[in-house]
């Protein structure tokens, strides 16, 4: 099968020179704004823009390359632009495995596609110029649907343009480790962070193509490749596939609106759309029967988030399972496989041969190549996974995040119909991205168990949004023998759910818009300045580097290190202390002056950190304290590892040589101390070690009570409670309304949890442990006076009816023998929260204000 | 052959697996066990209904909403003659599984031979049947671990009134339990799937959404794939529809049974005692159903009104179900000196209007909402449906316009049942047209409000509440029991009357309980500053109640938080500070006292004080 359009005759026209000349004029338009981009790297808005196309142009090249050498039919522009990302990824491994992917061969590389372009459009049949006038042929022809469809390119180039301008970036994730690594990717040209989190997490395909974006000279805009470049080609992929399945208008309409106008889910640079554009360009592969490209662009979608491995290889074999079933119904399955298996291992190579540098990459960044299955430099004493997760906890977990989708809210709605549609075609394609988007979120979800759904559908936005559009565009799509079935109904659901669609993104994609607006407008107002604010900052923080001798390897706890000099010294970045670390681990709670020893042992003589009261967002350690006892639990152990960290860094710029100190910025020479750091003798294990780190901390920093109320080694907060919070005692018991109160609620403070009728813990303990807890009923929101009884194992523990004031005081002892064997079950019920004559509005009706569970 | 072997399996499993519930299982398993059991009860019972109307070929989930109705009227009839206690109510739930079982075992080569012609292509129907059984089942058991944040219904505590039923056999505390809203099926209902032994009133709702949407199911002929479709979108609406009261007041037992009734209107010749038994059932569950009852029982009459034979059965099979609970009400009223029963009206009071305004009005609101929706809709299939919405609305419109307050969502069941009757028809007629649309449209509306709503309403929030009180059902919560041994104390057959925070926690078989904290008489408990007639006092005098066990109460601190000036006078313990029932209490010495409780002996002479209330 062969798309539409481009493989047509040349349309008649003006003379062969004319067409040539029309051709030339393309080129050097397209090299003209590539020169651009380049000459004016503080240009965020004019550089910015001319760069985005200039680099869509490049894509198209590299995609005409990589095509001609697959023997494949010629893409649309939409396509061409994805296998070109693919064919760069698949240099860009080899490039980075070797440790040579500088600016300087991105440029390159760059040159290579566009001179890929210009090859294509010299000699193409069908030129950009022939385009751009069969556009204004059906402008003239269908002024409707022109005035349509101008609308739409309007509405998506603000968008387009609003990404260039959009400078801000997310201080947890960007500023720490995504564009510190295209920094370091440009100046040192690999991917060696053998201390960072974000590195092991992903093969960094992601952050090669990011690198394009920076390879112009400024990191600035870090959303032009993902929200810009990459929604460009999304979008173009979108008309692309319409064409060749002729789809409705209407359809083709109504999924481009969709798509312009959900709600931004993006918080950070990694991968979003570029996942898009690749998984739907899988799906167009799988359509076009194009194998060994599909193996390529498998590769290149996988190297880009982690978790687009499972997707990708669950929709390449149902693909090619569906494939050799259907030739099976015509022969035998053994004569089948032997039809079949050459296309298996074309796929098969293609996939292995572009994934295997970064398979090195990573191996030699990381010490593993398949993260999380192999831990690599993960802290092996840590676990993403809560420590006890019964079947029924994690299905609640599935279905409440299944059922929480964003930004496509109508996800639910359109996976009904999908169950209905019959796909004919060789390899089902549409049944295979379904299958594929399924397990990819069932095993996603299940990865991360108690993550919240809208950080679980933003992993899965790369793979669920190709699926919403391929739906709509095969079922728009022109009558056929491979149109996919169903039943007219499930059209009008489609279409409904798609309106709805528009009407869930109208108060978000305004916001948006507004935003966005804000950001052109800033980014207008810098000119070809740049934001003089970074330019302080780099400033500063090469001063800071000059400190420490050249070549000498750093390693850093910054808030900014993108803006480090990473030709000048081998930098390590710490961008989550005590996640990732190489050799024998780093040595979490015991003190600053292991962690100084097991430095040196690595090789870093010299450690840079930024003081926590001048951190500009992640190192500030009131924050982590805060976190500490008051988010999810792998936010809490995050929080436990940055602030032993900080205090570390921070008492051995008291015991070692400083060279640097300024603005905040510190430099130790970790090899010459002037005396010892301390060291705790603290429990062997590690879980155990910060668990007793924790409750020190919190004993010092007054807040034993927050401590109590947090999930621990020994004790879990399961269902049934809030999240903690401080309530101020302005108000005193007897005359409080609430559970706490609805203002900007204090950091400090009495620390309670919200606790529903009915709340759920897990203890477990190998001696005899007491547990003394206290609590209080809001007489005010339940008008009852109920018993709390506690319950351990179903057996009860103790019972205690509330006081004048509401206040409960429970305590008891709990015998070894009842705690054998792992974790056991406590429950706190409240006899009963109705009175006849209310309704309760609320089922958070009381607090826990401290739960005890110690050795007697 | 494949298909036979699962075909057969398939009938041996439902054959065999309700009887688990004999098994010492726990957990989920057991729970499982006893919501398969009384389902296959349902079903039993349904087929001996079925069998009496002639009707023997009767769809399983049709046969079901008739084996509820029939459970319904004989759990009645039980109560009425005060004998429908846990072992009487497990005997018809196991008669009824029973039946279930022979028929299959007896029809065995038919039932295979149906299930096979479902399991063969094509399998559209797969996907709806895998959406309501997975849902189904994850709703259903996880309410067996769940709990009422308020287990009020409009008329008294559900569960103290299941616990009377399931120790006594009857419901005879007029006080707790006046039955002003309903005749009290819910009760009976909620007896019959907990006779087995898990305390099943939550279970009820969860189960009774199944099984409606189970029938719709049934009747929408989803072996295609438009048909299917349908079914899936309904289910998603059924499950998903943001309505998610706290309480226990019965909405889709009500609505399954309207769409069984809507389902027989849709018959040329529909069969006369199913649909009066299936009336009878609705009418004793909520009075405000009871129009619709009325309105098919006359239609199903006017249509062959010179067979008086029909006629007979139809107003017998209904009267059959609906008389044994208004002869318990009635008993139970007769149970109590008439000087009590003024007392505890008195204390309920609400205005009201005549009947002839009520009828009047409803009559107006009927008519032109009747006519409006018979319009509305295509074809006539609806037509009896649409005018008993009408009247019902109407009729609940009504009182809540006169009879003062009364909550809205009273005409959730009314409607949801009228919807899915309406979303049946269209499926089954396969029409395309504009209402078609708009119902898709509709449902995709309900699935997407669910989806976006906020708080316990949003479906997530309930499934995965759902899923995590599977961990209660897998190990219980131990609770106290605080009133035994105050109780203990008490001579058997004493009168007691209780103001407790957990009525179902008390022995009914040793005592005669009177429950005082419930909706009609919750004024007990209030304090007013105003000379008035006590009302506590009085009550308990003519209630001849020899014992007041009154639980700590919010009461006086919620005084002490909301009124100044009471709490400036109330620092330290004064009569006038008392409220009704306090000052009734306070008239007598105690007699035990713990944790919160106070067991007052009424039978002795009044202690010094000033006469009167506050």
């Amino acid at each position: 099968m062969t798309d539409r359009g481009d493989d047509a005759a040349a349309p008649p026209g003006p003379s062969a020179a004319v067409d040539r000349a029309l051709r030339g004029a393309t080129v050097l338009a397209v090299l003209g704004l590539g020169a651009a981009g380049l000459a004016l790297p503080g240009a965020v808005l004019a550089g910015g823009v001319a760069w985005l196309v200039f680099l869509g142009f490049v894509l198209a090249g590299w995609g005409a390359i990589v095509s001609r050498l697959a023997g494949a039919s010629a893409p649309d522009a939409g396509l061409a632009a994805a296998l070109g990302a693919a064919g760069y990824l698949a240099i860009a491994g080899v490039l980075i495995a070797a440790g040579v992917l500088t600016r300087p061969v991105i440029l390159a590389l760059i040159g290579v596609g566009a001179a890929g372009f210009a090859w294509r459009e010299l000699t193409a049949p069908v030129a950009v110029w022939h385009r751009i006038r069969g556009g204004l042929s059906f402008i003239r022809r269908n002024p409707p649907l022109a005035a349509l469809a101008a609308a739409l390119v309007v509405l998506a180039c603000i968008r387009l343009i609003g990404a260039v301008a959009t400078l801000d970036r997310n201080p947890w994730d960007d500023d720490l480790a995504y564009t510190p690594m295209v920094a370091r990717l440009l100046e040192a040209g690999d991917l060696v962070e053998p201390f960072s989190f974000r590195r092991l997490g992903a093969y960094g395909g992601q952050t090669a193509l990011q690198a394009l974006g920076a390879a112009r000279g400024t990191l600035a805009s870090v959303h032009l490749v993902d929200r810009g470049l990459a929604l460009g080609i999304a979008l173009l992929g979108v008309v692309g596939h319409a064409r060749v399945r002729r789809t409705d208008p209407v359809w083709l309409g109504l999924i481009a609106l969709v798509v312009i106008a959900l709600p931004e889910t993006a918080i950070n640079t990694a991968s979003y759309w570029t996942g898009v554009v690749m998984f739907l360009a899988l799906y167009r592969l799988a359509v076009r029967g194009d194998r060994a490209l599909l193996g390529l662009v498998a590769a290149a979608t996988a190297t880009l988030r982690q978790n687009f491995l499972v997707p990708v290889v669950v929709f390449v074999a149902s693909v090619l399972v569906f494939r050799l079933a259907g030739v099976a119904r015509e022969l035998s399955l053994r004569a089948a496989w032997r039809h079949e298996r050459r296309g298996w291992a074309m796929i098969a190579s293609a996939g292995l041969v572009a994934i295997a540098p970064w398979w090195i990459a990573a191996y030699a960044s990381s010490a593993t190549f398949l993260f999380p299955i192999f831990d690599g430099t993960w802290n092996h004493a840590l676990s993403l996974q809560p420590a006890v997760v019964t079947w029924p906890e994690e299905l609640a977990s599935l279905v409440s995040s299944a059922l929480d989708p964003s930004p496509l809210a109508v996800l639910p709605i359109l996976a009904l119909v999908v169950a209905f549609v019959t796909d004919p075609r060789a390899g089902r394609p549409l049944g295979a991205l379904t299958i594929a988007c399924l397990v990819g979120f069932v095993l996603l979800a299940h990865g991360l168990i108690g993550t919240a759904a809208p950080h679980l559908w933003r992993y899965a936005f790369g793979f669920t949004t190709p699926l919403a559009i391929a739906l709509a565009l095969e079922l728009g799509a022109g009558a056929g023998t491979d149109q996919v079935e169903l039943a007219p109904l499930g059209r009008w659901i489609v279409l409904a759910a798609l309106v709805l669609q528009l009407v869930v993104s109208r108060a978000p994609a305004a916001r948006d818009v507004a935003a966005l607006f804000d950001d052109i407008r800033h980014a207008a107002a810098y000119g070809r300045r740049g934001d003089p604010d970074a330019r302080d900052e780099r400033r500063r923080y090469r001063a800071m580097q000059a400190a420490v001798p050249a070549s000498a390897p750093l390693i850093v706890m910054l808030d900014d290190p993108a803006l480090l000099d990473y030709r000048r010294n081998p930098i390590a970045n710490l961008d989550t202390p005590g996640f990732a670390s190489p050799g024998d681990q780093l040595p979490a709670f015991r003190g600053a002056e292991p962690l100084r020893a097991y430095l040196v042992a690595e090789g870093y003589r010299y450690a840079a950190f930024v003081r926590s009261e001048r951190s500009r967002y992640f190192f500030r350690r009131g924050h982590w304290l805060t976190k500490l006892f008051a988010d999810e639990e792998l936010f809490e152990i995050m929080a436990a590892y940055t602030i032993d960290a900080i205090d570390s860094f921070a008492e051995l710029a008291t015991t070692t040589d400083v060279v640097y100190d300024a603005d905040g910025l510190v430099v130790l020479d970790l090899a010459a101390p002037r005396r010892a750091a301390s060291r705790r003798a603290l429990p062997a294990g590690e879980p155990e070690r910060r668990t007793a780190w924790t409750r020190e901390l919190a004993e010092r920093e007054q807040l034993r009570d927050a401590w109590s109320l947090a999930t621990r080694a020994d004790l879990r907060f399961e269902d049934g409670f809030g999240v903690l919070r401080f309530v101020d005692d302005s108000v005193d018991d007897p005359r409080w309304y609430e559970v706490s109160h609805s203002h900007e609620p204090p950091k400090r403070g009495t620390p309670i949890l919200p606790m529903h009728r009915r709340g759920h813990l897990r203890v477990r303990g190998t001696t005899d442990m007491r547990l003394a807890l206290r609590a209080a009923i809001s007489f005010n929101v339940v008008y009852t006076h109920p018993r709390l009884d506690v319950s351990l194992d179903g057996e009860l523990v103790a019972s205690a009816v509330a006081d004048a004031a509401g206040h409960y005081a429970i305590e008891a002892v709990v015998p070894r023998d009842r705690l054998a064997g792992g974790w056991h079950d406590v429950y706190l019920v409240f006899s009963t929260v109705g009175a006849p004559d209310r309704d309760p509005g609320d089922l958070r009706v009381a607090r826990l204000e401290s739960v005890e569970w110690a050795p007697r | 052959m494949g298909t036979a072997v699962i075909a057969r399996a398939l009938v041996a499993l439902a054959l065999a697996l309700p009887w688990l519930v004999v098994a010492p299982l726990h957990g989920i398993a057991a729970a499982a066990a006893q919501a398969l059991i009384v389902v296959a009860a349902f079903h039993g019972a349904g087929l001996a209904v079925a069998w009496l109307a002639g009707r023997r070929e009767a769809p399983p989930f049709v046969v079901v909403q008739w084996g509820i109705a029939a459970l319904i009227g004989l759990s009645g009839i039980a109560i009425a003659a005060g004998a429908g206690t846990r072992s009487v109510q497990l005997a018809l739930v196991f008669a009824g599984a029973a039946v279930h079982s022979a028929v299959l075992a007896v029809r065995a080569s038919t039932v295979v031979q149906r299930t096979r012609a479902a399991l063969s292509a094509p399998r559209a129907w797969l996907v709806p049947a895998a959406l309501l059984a997975v849902l189904g089942a994850l709703t259903v058991l996880g309410a067996a671990g769940g709990h009422f944040a308020q287990p009020f219904d409009d008329d008294g505590h559900l569960l103290a009134q299941l616990r009377r039923v399931l120790d006594t056999g009857a419901l005879a505390d007029p006080v707790g339990y006046p039955r002003r809203g309903g005749l009290g099926a819910q009760v009976a209902l909620a007896a019959l799937t907990s006779s087995p032994g898990l305390p099943f009133a939550e279970v009820v709702e969860p189960l009774a959404r199944a099984l409606a949407l189970g029938l719709a199911l049934s009747r929408l002929r989803i072996a295609d794939a438009t048909g299917a479709l349908w079914a899936a979108l309904l289910v998603a609406a059924g499950f998903g529809l943001a309505l998610a009261p706290f309480d226990p007041l019965p909405c889709w037992t009500a609505v399954g049974l309207c769409a069984s009734l809507y389902a027989l209107t849709t018959e040329d010749d529909p069969p006369a005692l199913p649909l009066a038994i299936t009336a009878g059932a609705l009418a004793a569950l909520r009075f405000e159903l009871a129009p619709i009852a009325a309105v098919v029982v006359f239609a199903a009459w006017w249509r062959r009104r010179r067979e008086l034979r029909r006629a007979a059965v139809l107003l017998g099979g209904a009267l059959a179900v609906v008389l044994p609970f208004v002869l318990a009400r009635a008993a139970a009223w007769r149970s109590i000196p008439p000087g009590a029963a003024a007392a505890v009206a008195a204390l309920a009071a609400a205005p009201g209007a005549s009947f002839v305004v009520r009828a009047g009005l409803t009559a107006a609101i009927a008519i032109p909402g009747a006519a409006l929706l018979q319009l509305a809709l295509p074809g006539r299939e609806l037509a009896t449906a649409a005018t008993a919405t009408a009247v019902a609305l109407g009729a609940l419109v009504t009182h809540l316009a006169v009879a003062g307050p009364h909550s809205v969502r009273l005409a959730w069941p009314i409607a949801i049942g009228f919807a899915l009757a309406l979303v049946i028809e269209l499926g089954r007629s396969r029409r395309s047209g504009p209402a078609a649309l708009i119902t898709a449209l509709a449902l995709c509306a309900v699935i997407h409000d669910g989806l976006e709503t906020t708080g316990h309403r949003r479906w997530s929030t309930r499934l995965a509440a759902a899923a995590s009180d599977l961990v209660y059902v897998r190990r219980p919560p131990a609770t106290a029991d605080p009133y035994a041994a105050l109780l203990a104390s008490v001579p058997p057959g004493d009168t007691v009357a209780v103001w407790v925070a957990e009525p179902e926690r008390i022995d009914y078989t040793r005592h005669r309980i009177f429950d005082l904290r419930a909706p009609g008489t919750a004024r007990l408990h209030e304090h007013l500053w105003r000379s008035h007639a006590p009302a506590a006092a009085p009550l308990l005098t003519e209630l001849r109640a020899d014992y007041l066990l009154i639980e700590a109460d919010d009461a006086r601190v919620l005084r002490t938080q909301t009124d100044l000036l009471y709490r400036w006078l109330c620092r330290t313990p004064r009569r006038i500070c008392d409220d009704d029932l306090e000052s009734a209490a306070g008239d007598h010495p105690i007699a035990a006292e713990r944790a919160g409780l106070r067991l007052i002996d009424l039978r002795g002479g009044q202690r010094a004080g000033p006469p009167g209330g506050s």
